[in-house]
């Protein structure tokens, strides 16, 4: 590990101020930071990772099967089953 | 092919829950059995129109403005708790009652600027208290009307309601007098014509929000106990239990009606003439995003009208934005706002697809939010480490750090960083206001600090052949992976040698 006669430390231990950008860097909190992408803050002080997204099933669009529902004018009725490519 | 609708259905009995999407017009809903969507024979709205809907009277409802408004069950309806209610592009329930806004109404023409309303439930069904036809019969000088195919009192037509003929001579505006029987109304004032088959429609549930502003209603929210009302221009809010309808203040509202978050005691939404997002507490609608405004500024203008919003734990708000850049020049694609709004933090997501759609719904005990992407994705919103099957790249920028004073000069040696779990993050730098002569100090370019993070406490030294000696450094975290999230708890710079030069 090196070392430097006179090192001096600086602690920077708090980003709970989380993403600011109106202001000057010389007028930002102490906290707070220039730019966070896929971050949170959600642990008080830290920065995590964001997490996902789960995709759901195949896509909607492409997805064909049989299925069973009803549609109706004055009341629900009919059944049907049957396979439909949009 | 949008997708123009995601919905979570949850009925009482809890057998029936579905999750349900529209896809370039097909309603489609999720087989968690076969992991398929499964169409939704005969239930087709237009391709291109996004979907307003709501869950009411263990009932969902559809509507876009376009087609026939939906209801669904387990089973589908153009008129389980429909019958006479005028086509509309948005919904929002409230207490006892829904309410459509922005609407059709059948023999009365297109009414931007409207909400109807149903009244309470008679026997869970809902009544809508609209009766239209072509029909109508009329004898002059009586106030006596007669419409076969009408049912004025199991509609709800009530005393005082306005009837409106719409064809023939007597066309105009009447007052209801009494409600005679289910084909009879007696008006106020009698008829100057005999006609047969015109077209009327009569009803009093519904009211207009500012006409003739040349604007249109947008949206529907709700806050506490009152229906918040959407235009381009402005916002109203709508109490049931004194039906009184008020102007918020003179703040603008939104283009966007998929933009509009309820959230706790709050509504959240896009203003595009302001380019900003705002807070409505019952009082104001004050801008919150005055942290992210360089990002607001800078999206495109073609999405400001598309803007997407849903919460998520019950406290982030996040807003969809498209591709955009902040005021450093990075771009960030298909960028998401994200509030914590119990800390009123910003951050951001960047993801490697659109989204066009959200919402969150009770579907398996707790809320879970799902979003929906133009190429008919339908993804689960803060499960899983990657987004749908890519990895997920962090990169926190942190502010400009002088470790003596902006007028002072530092030698930069190290800096440690603890980090749990934080395999594999990498570390950027640039030096700020480098000494390049007397009286002149310039910034840096962005460097790499060599190694990887591989310890829950790792250092990374700078190196002796480049400049380090500056008044101030700035910091760049990245890593990109699809494990589990890391917690950066802290960092300290070490530094040297501080002189004003």
């Amino acid at each position: 590990m090196p070392t430097t006669t006179g090192e001096r430390p600086f602690p920077r231990e708090d980003f709970s101020g989380g993403r600011q950008t109106k202001t000057t860097k010389f007028m930002q909190a102490a906290n707070e930071v220039d730019s966070a992408v896929n971050a949170i803050f959600s642990r008080i002080g830290g920065v995590e990772k964001v997490t996902g997204m789960l995709k759901i099933g195949n896509n909607v669009t492409v997805t064909t099967t049989s299925t069973s529902t009803s549609t109706s004018t004055s009341s629900s009725t009919s059944s049907s089953s049957t396979t439909t490519m949009a | 092919m949008s997708t123009l609708l995601v919905h979570g259905y949850n009925g009482a009995s809890g057998s029936t829950n579905k999750l349900i999407a529209n896809s370039a017009g097909y309603f489609r809903a999720y087989n968690s059995s076969s992991s398929l969507w499964e169409t939704q024979q005969g239930q087709f709205f237009d391709a291109s129109t996004f979907i307003d809907s709501e869950n009411f009277l263990d009932y969902a409802f559809f509507v876009n403005g376009i087609n026939s408004n939906l209801s669904y069950n387990g089973s589908w309806s153009t008129s389980a708790n429909l019958l006479d209610s005028p086509k509309a592009k948005y919904i929002k329930s409230l207490g006892v009652s829904l309410y459509l806004g922005n609407v059709i109404i059948p023999q009365g023409g297109t009414f931007r600027s409207r909400v109807v309303y149903s009244d309470p439930p008679t026997n869970n069904v809902v009544v809508w208290g609209l009766e239209s036809g072509a029909d109508l019969s009329q004898t002059i000088s009586t106030a006596v009307i007669t419409s076969t195919g009408s049912l004025f009192k199991t509609r709800g037509i009530a005393v005082g309601d306005p009837f409106y003929i719409t064809s023939g001579t007597n066309a105009g505006e009447y007052v209801i007098n009494s409600v005679d029987s289910e084909t009879q109304i007696t008006l106020t004032k009698t008829l100057a014509a005999t006609q047969t088959n015109s077209s009327f429609w009569c009803g009093g549930n519904w009211f207009d929000v500012n006409t003739d502003d040349g604007d249109v209603l947008t949206g529907f929210g709700r806050n506490s106990n009152e229906i918040i009302i959407f235009k381009r221009n402005s916002v109203h809010r709508y109490s049931d239990r004194a039906s009184t309808l008020r102007q918020v203040k003179s703040y603008p509202g939104t283009g966007s009606f998929r933009s509009i978050v309820d959230l706790n005691e709050y509504t959240y939404y896009y203003d595009p003439s302001s380019n900003a997002i705002r807070r409505y507490d019952g009082s104001d609608c004050l801008i919150v995003s005055n942290a992210v405004e360089d990002l607001l500024q800078n999206m495109s203008s073609a999405i400001k009208d598309n803007v997407v919003g849903w919460a998520t734990n019950g406290k982030v708000v996040e807003m969809y934005i498209g591709d955009t850049s902040d005021r450093f020049g990075n771009s960030i694609t298909n960028c998401v706002l994200m509030l914590d709004t119990s800390s009123q933090i910003w951050s951001t997501r960047s993801l490697p697809f659109a989204i066009d759609s959200a919402g969150s719904y009770i579907l398996n005990s707790r809320p879970d939010t799902y979003v929906g992407t133009p190429t008919g994705k339908v993804l689960m919103v803060d499960n899983g480490y990657k987004y749908d099957t890519n990895d997920i790249s962090f990169e926190l920028q942190d502010k400009v750090i002088f470790p003596e004073g902006s007028d002072i000069s530092v030698n930069f040696d190290r800096i440690r960083l603890f980090i749990e779990n934080g395999l594999d993050v990498q570390v950027m730098y640039r030096l700020m206001y480098i000494p390049i002569s007397q009286n002149t100090w310039k910034h840096g370019e962005w460097e790499s600090l060599a190694g990887t993070a591989n310890g829950d406490m790792v250092e990374f030294v700078f190196p002796t052949n480049k400049p380090r000696r500056s008044t101030g450094i700035q910091f760049k975290l990245i890593q990109s992976s699809g494990d589990e999230s890391f917690l950066l708890e802290k960092y300290i710079l070490y530094y040297s040698n501080p002189a004003l030069r």
